[in-house]
């Protein structure tokens, strides 16, 4: 029995017509970062600055691209429904270094696939919790690339709040993210709605 | 028995000799019978036995030769 | 030969005069390391030796004693041994004088060595070195034993030439054969001598001659290698009956690798199922959207709130807009709507769902109220166009909410799968705890299997998995070199007799040409010693096989009583290439033991050594002693006990020094068990050094002998 979900869900740009969307100008920005924790989280658990190879563990890292423990970070705020503003001093923020049309295009090699779709979903979150005066939009009183500063805002700081969990996570304990169960059981115990702890007997034991 | 005899024995025992001179046991019961047997090979053995007496002399190589030699040619009927 | 007496007389650590009293059967002497156990042996070496070396060194002289002396003061180092042989008593004595001169420096003198015959009262001294012919230099080989590794006598290569000179049947073979050889040679001269004058078969001769040559070299030939391939043969004999035994547990650890290996390849596959790379699938398989469904509830409010607010606003504004451009129109005399109906698509929206929303009233298509509002609605569109630049501003310029509610279709679309998504990620890891529960049963069933193979390497004698494994594969290799050397001996034993056969009918015809002549007379000779040469090479074999068949008898029947119930097989002597012999061990079923322990070797040498000395008594009408230097130390106490006790009923004089019986006493010092003793059979002694004694001190040291039985 295949358990393993194949992205089946339906293409959500399909229906959208084909004009310059307000998708595609965000896809344009390139999201900024903290940048401690450049060494302290990306570099760790990520290809980030090697030069991202679609062959996720071929340097042992858990992920490939730097982008990916950035979606990451955004999804643990995300779900923790927590923002924390990015550091007005100019010098310690930078763009992550590609544009946000690209995450998730993959090279399918043997062992990844491209996952586009996900980047729908993130721009549905952002707008879903950003405030934005869209009437106003549409009108042409404020301008599209406002709006998409406004999203972008939005996912700094939901960002910057997980990487400042993920931080603290691998303070504790420098392995932290390597075990396969780590990130999962992050965000089925950030998204369980009924019991608070993980439930224990999951975990199998490991088999090196 | 003595070592002699017993060296009598052993060698003309050989299946090989008897046939092709066609004696048996009883021609060299002891050293006196073969001395004196008709079978000039059973004669022959004998006296190399008794001659040699179990030298490595070479004169006493030498003599026994001899005699054995002049032994068979003298008596040996074809 | 029963030697009666051992004398030691300020030889190295015996001081003054000590002596041994034996008996005609066992005697022990025991001593532990450095009290006197090996110098008894050299004292003997020194006796025997008949070759007039090492006559008077000084180390030989006690320490002690030659301490004592005064200057000028003398005493003798002395060796004898008193024994009986055939009838008669000797003793043989070897001694020097030591004298300490004024200065303290030892000298020494008047070296004797003599072999004194007591014949009742008559006494008559011969040369010590007459003692050979009692008992040969070779002999002596036979006899004196240091340790264990001494007692495989069969090794040295003149062992096996010397046992057959002394105990085969027939003594001087060797004489005999140079003898034949020699007297064939002048044979065979005479008869090409005269040969060589019958010019008439001259050519016959010759080429019958050559013929002669060739079959004996091509015999020799077939000789060697027939006794190659018999030894393949019987090596290869021995391997496969080697195998046989390990054949089972071939068998089983063939049958345990292949479990093993099936295991190890299902857990490879159990393993290789188990897809785990949980953080891979948040993202690829999009597992990350597992709380999505709030953002989506979320965004979906949103959306429909921002739908009817766009179009309220968008309402509003038109009906503004419609009423002012209706006013403007009735300015213009244009057509328009009723001034109480609203903007064009209020009336577009009206007929569409076939009702005035004003006055609540239903207009369904074809109804005159309907037709009355599609008509204006047409003539209002009518004077529209000819008014373009008087048309309503659109209220709005963009429509970005149409693209985030055309998103909100489909995620709606999808929020199934979303909310799917935990359950899904539930199963994926049972799935694989389940799998992970099988590589488990896996490993356990792989354990069982390991230990298995452990147990049957365990009791394979030593053997290697490899060579287990190597055997069952050599098996079929083995049998068929084994065959193929067979059937070759088989071929070379037929053409050896095919050569003999040709080599007789020429030297017949040899001897058959020149018929009449003086040559004919010769060559027949010739033929006649040669064949009576070749009759004594047959008989000399026979010899020895004989001495060997009958060496190898007497050794199992010593064997039977050394052995008792541990060991069931026989011994098997051989000679093998070189001349040496060898002695081995066959257990019942005919399959050579190739590592015997070493209590098992011991006792089956010492059974060749006492059925060598049983054949030389047979033989020689004269028994000869055996001297062991600590033969027994690998044997445990009981059996020891069990050796001793059988060998004392042997009718054999024995001497035996040994470091057993001793045992730790309470104060570190050795003390002798003085039970186990008792129990032995026969004469013992014991040797000590005399304390107090410095190690470093050789003035100091002194053996003393003390019989307890």
């Amino acid at each position: 029995m295949c358990i393993m979900a194949e992205n089946t869900f339906n293409d959500i740009e399909d229906l959208v017509k084909k004009d310059e969307k307000l998708i595609d100008i965000w896809g344009r920005r390139n999201p900024r970062f903290e940048k401690h924790y450049e060494q302290s989280v990306l570099r760790v658990i990520s290809d980030y600055g090697v030069g991202a190879s679609g062959n996720m563990g071929a340097k042992g890292k858990i992920l490939g691209a730097g982008y990916e423990p950035y979606i990451m970070a955004f999804f643990i705020g995300l779900y923790s429904d927590k923002k924390i503003p990015l550091s007005e001093e100019s010098d310690e923020v930078k763009g992550l270094g590609q544009p946000l049309q690209y995450w998730g295009n993959l090279d399918s090699k043997k062992n990844r696939k491209a996952y586009p779709n996900l980047r729908s979903y993130i721009f549905i979150a952002l707008v879903a919790k950003t405030e934005i005066d869209w009437i106003a939009l549409d009108k042409g009183d404020i301008e599209p690339a406002t709006v998409v500063t406004a999203l972008v805002k939005t996912m700094e700081e939901y960002a910057n709040y997980g990487f400042s969990v993920m931080e603290e996570k691998l303070k504790e304990d420098k392995g932290y993210f390597f075990s396969n169960r780590a990130f999962l059981d992050m965000f089925l115990q950030l998204t369980d709605k009924t019991a608070k702890d993980i439930e224990q007997e999951d975990s199998p034991e490991s088999i090196d | 028995m003595t070592n002699k005899e017993r060296m009598l024995h052993m060698v003309l025992d050989d299946k090989k000799l008897q046939e092709l001179y066609d004696y048996d046991k009883s021609e060299y019961e002891d050293l006196y019978t073969a001395m004196n047997s008709d079978n000039v090979v059973v004669a022959a053995v004998a006296r190399i036995i008794k001659y040699l007496d179990g030298s490595t002399d070479v004169g006493d190589q030498k003599k026994t030769y001899m005699t054995v030699f002049n032994y068979i040619n003298d008596n040996y009927m074809l | 030969m029963i030697i009666k007496k051992i004398e030691l007389q300020n030889f190295r650590s015996y001081y003054r005069d000590n002596t041994f009293d034996l008996t005609d059967r066992l005697n022990l002497i025991i001593g532990s390391n450095g009290d006197g156990k090996t110098t008894f042996y050299e004292a003997i070496y020194w006796l025997f030796r008949t070759d007039g070396t090492n006559k008077m060194d000084t180390k030989l002289i006690s320490k002690k004693r030659s301490e004592e002396l005064m200057p000028s003061e003398s005493d003798d180092v002395r060796v004898a041994m008193s024994y009986e042989h055939k009838g008669k008593l000797k003793t043989l004595e070897k001694s020097f004088r030591f004298t300490k001169s004024f200065d303290g420096e030892i000298g020494t003198s008047n070296y004797t060595f003599s072999l004194v015959e007591t014949n009742g009262i008559e006494r008559i001294v011969k040369d010590g070195v007459l003692f050979d012919k009692d008992l040969s230099p070779e002999m002596r080989k036979f006899i004196m034993f240091k340790g264990e590794t001494d007692l495989d006598v069969l090794q040295n290569t003149n062992a096996m030439k010397l046992l057959i000179d002394s105990f085969s049947d027939v003594r001087d073979f060797d004489a005999y054969f140079d003898f034949m050889q020699y007297a064939l040679d002048l044979a065979e001269k005479a008869r090409d001598n005269a040969q060589k004058l019958d010019r008439k078969n001259a050519d016959k001769i010759k080429q019958l001659k050559r013929t002669i040559e060739q079959e004996k070299g091509l015999l020799s030939d077939i000789d060697r290698e027939i006794k190659d391939k018999e030894n393949e043969a019987v090596n290869f004999e021995g391997l496969l009956k080697n195998i046989e035994k390990s054949q089972e547990a071939s068998k089983l650890l063939i049958a345990v690798n292949r479990r093993i290996e099936n295991f190890q390849n299902k857990r490879i596959e159990a393993i290789s199922r188990i897809k785990e790379e949980y953080t891979k699938y948040l993202l690829d398989d999009m597992w990350i959207l597992m709380g999505f469904g709030d953002v989506a509830d979320e965004y979906a409010t949103k959306i429909n709130f921002l739908m009817h607010e766009r179009r309220r606003q968008e309402n509003q504004y038109l009906v503004t807009a419609g009423v002012e451009k209706a006013i403007k129109a009735a300015e213009r005399g244009f057509t328009s709507l009723p001034a109480h109906i609203p903007g064009q698509k209020i009336m577009e929206d009206m007929l569409k769902q076939e009702k005035c929303f004003f006055c609540g009233q239903d207009a369904k298509k074809g109804s005159d109220a309907w037709s009355f509002m599609h008509d204006r609605l047409e003539e209002y569109k009518a004077s529209l166009e000819g008014n373009a630049n008087e048309g309503i501003d659109p209220y709005y310029s963009n429509n970005y909410i149409d693209e985030i509610q055309k998103r909100d279709t489909i995620l709606n679309d999808n929020l199934a799968d979303i909310t799917k998504i935990r359950r899904v990620i539930k199963e994926s890891i049972n799935f694989n705890n389940r799998l992970h529960d099988d590589v488990k049963k896996i490993e356990a069933n792989l354990e069982i299997e390991f230990e298995r193979k452990k147990r049957i390497l365990a009791q394979t004698d030593g053997l290697t998995e490899e060579q287990l494994l190597a055997n069952y594969e050599n098996i079929s290799n083995w049998m068929d070199k084994k065959n193929r050397a067979e059937n070759r001996i088989d071929m070379l034993k037929r053409q050896r007799e095919q050569h003999r056969a040709n080599l007789e009918e020429a030297q017949l015809a040899l001897s058959k040409t020149s018929e009449g002549t003086a040559a004919a007379m010769y060559a027949r000779t010739a033929l006649i010693i040669q064949q009576i040469a070749n009759a004594f090479s047959n008989a000399k074999e026979e010899n020895k096989k004989r001495l060997l068949s009958a060496i190898e008898d007497k050794s199992n029947e010593f064997m039977e009583k050394l052995n008792t119930n541990d060991f069931k097989g026989t011994i098997r002597i051989i000679e093998k290439q070189n001349g040496q012999g060898e002695a081995f061990l066959m257990n019942n079923d005919s399959v050579r033991i190739f590592n015997p322990n070493t209590a098992l070797k011991t006792t089956y040498l010492m059974s060749v050594l006492f059925a060598i000395g049983k054949l030389s008594s047979e033989r020689d009408n004269t028994v000869l002693p055996l001297i062991f230097d600590a033969p027994t130390s690998s044997f445990t106490d009981a059996k020891e006990n069990e050796f001793f006790n059988v060998i004392s009923k042997l009718e054999k004089q024995v001497i035996i020094v040994t470091k057993s019986f001793l045992r730790d006493g309470n104060n570190g010092e050795v003390i002798l068990d003085s039970n186990r003793v008792n129990k032995i059979n026969g004469c013992v002694y014991q040797i000590e050094k005399k304390r107090p004694f410095d190690d470093k001190k050789l003035g100091t040291i002194q053996t003393v002998i003390s019989r307890i039985k």
